[in-house]
């Protein structure tokens, strides 16, 4: 009973970020990926309403990062990895974890498919071209040209495949 | 038991012979180690002349020994003592071996009589790195550069070898070029072979 209660006041919390009215209608709104120790290392917003400062971005990566490892201590299932996907009215917001601890999340138009295989391509993408480049710092921000160009790609496939557009 | 082989044991591993062994190495494995390469050269180095430089030397002993290798197999010992010939040889067969395609394109320059390119729309070892925009001009095409010199070093045509990028209009990513400059003796004795 008291886990639902906190599910609900959680999402509540998290629409005063994220609270808008789709201008666009794009099915994805903001990308984040966390590092192992909570911190932001990339951040992309796509919708064009409920745009964030960076403070703001930073604060609520952290935020999530705090929630998501109480939710695994919280479960009352035995070998939970945490926080799935979270619904809320204006939003959905779907999180993958790596076996490392890195987290990829995604807060979507509510209802939105395939979040969960579009997770698994950004990360599959952050293996390739991020990783495997050695100008860059492990656990730093992502500053890797070739991962934004990927990224915008695999997003802009998502996006016509959704909405047909 | 039908069908198994004796393997002949080789007491000097240089009596075994040259087996063909596996064509392919995972892609994955070969960026992580040339990634680890590029960062262990960084931390030795102060300036990004030097650290090109480290990866052309690393580059140039890959090369003299590809050289060897492949004269023995694929070209039954015989030596390549024309221009052209030891050029389309770098263009074809080594890029074959080394990278599983020949290069996109092979020029002569236009400005100098000893300046030829090697283009390449993207290096296979550049696939997955993004140069940081404060390293300028840097590019870890200086490894493949690297190893045009072994070769042609290694085959009688000294030549300074570099690589550089292109931008192309239309493009995103620029085109990667291998600039190479011949020695004066190395015009001098095609000059003389006519």
């Amino acid at each position: 009973m008291s886990l639902f209660l906190f599910i609900l006041v959680i999402s509540r919390f998290f629409s005063i970020f994220f609270l808008q009215i789709p201008l666009d209608m794009a099915a994805i709104y903001s990308l984040y990926i966390i590092n192992k120790s909570g911190g932001l290392i990339f951040h992309k917003d796509y919708g064009s309403a409920g745009r964030m400062d960076t403070n703001d971005s930073l604060r609520v990566a952290s935020l999530w990062h705090s929630m998501h490892a109480i939710s695994q201590q919280l479960s009352p299932v035995v070998g939970c990895s945490g926080i799935e996907l979270l619904e809320a009215d204006t939003f959905d917001l779907h999180c993958f974890q790596s076996l490392t601890g890195t987290k990829f999340f995604v807060v979507s138009e509510p209802g939105t498919q395939h979040m969960e295989s579009l997770l698994k391509v950004i990360y599959e993408l952050y293996t390739d071209y991020v990783l495997k480049n050695p100008f860059y710092e492990i656990e730093m921000p992502i500053r890797c040209e070739l991962f934004d160009i990927h990224l915008t790609q695999a997003i802009q496939k998502d996006r016509v495949a959704l909405t047909g557009r | 038991m039908i069908g198994v082989g004796k393997i002949k044991q080789y007491s000097n591993v240089l009596d075994k012979p040259l087996a063909k062994g596996k064509q392919e190495v995972s892609l994955s494995a070969f960026a992580f180690l040339f990634s680890e390469l590029v960062q262990y050269n960084q931390t030795q180095v102060d300036n990004i002349a030097e650290l090109e430089r480290r990866l052309e030397d690393a580059g140039y002993a890959v090369g003299a020994r590809v050289l060897e290798l492949l004269c023995h197999r694929d070209k039954g010992n015989r030596r390549e003592t024309r221009l052209l010939g030891i050029l389309s040889f770098v263009h074809s067969t080594v890029w074959k071996v080394l990278f599983g395609k020949v290069a996109d394109s092979l020029e002569k320059g236009t400005e100098h009589e000893d300046e030829y390119m090697i283009s390449e729309k993207e290096l296979l070892v550049n696939r997955f790195i993004s140069i940081p925009k404060d390293m300028g001009t840097f590019n870890c095409g200086a490894f493949v550069a690297g190893i045009v010199r072994g070769v042609l070093d290694s085959a009688g045509f000294p030549a300074v070898v570099t690589a550089h990028f292109v931008p192309m209009e239309g493009q995103q990513r620029p085109r990667t070029t291998i600039l190479i400059k011949f020695a004066e003796e190395v015009l001098r004795r095609e000059a003389r072979l006519g």
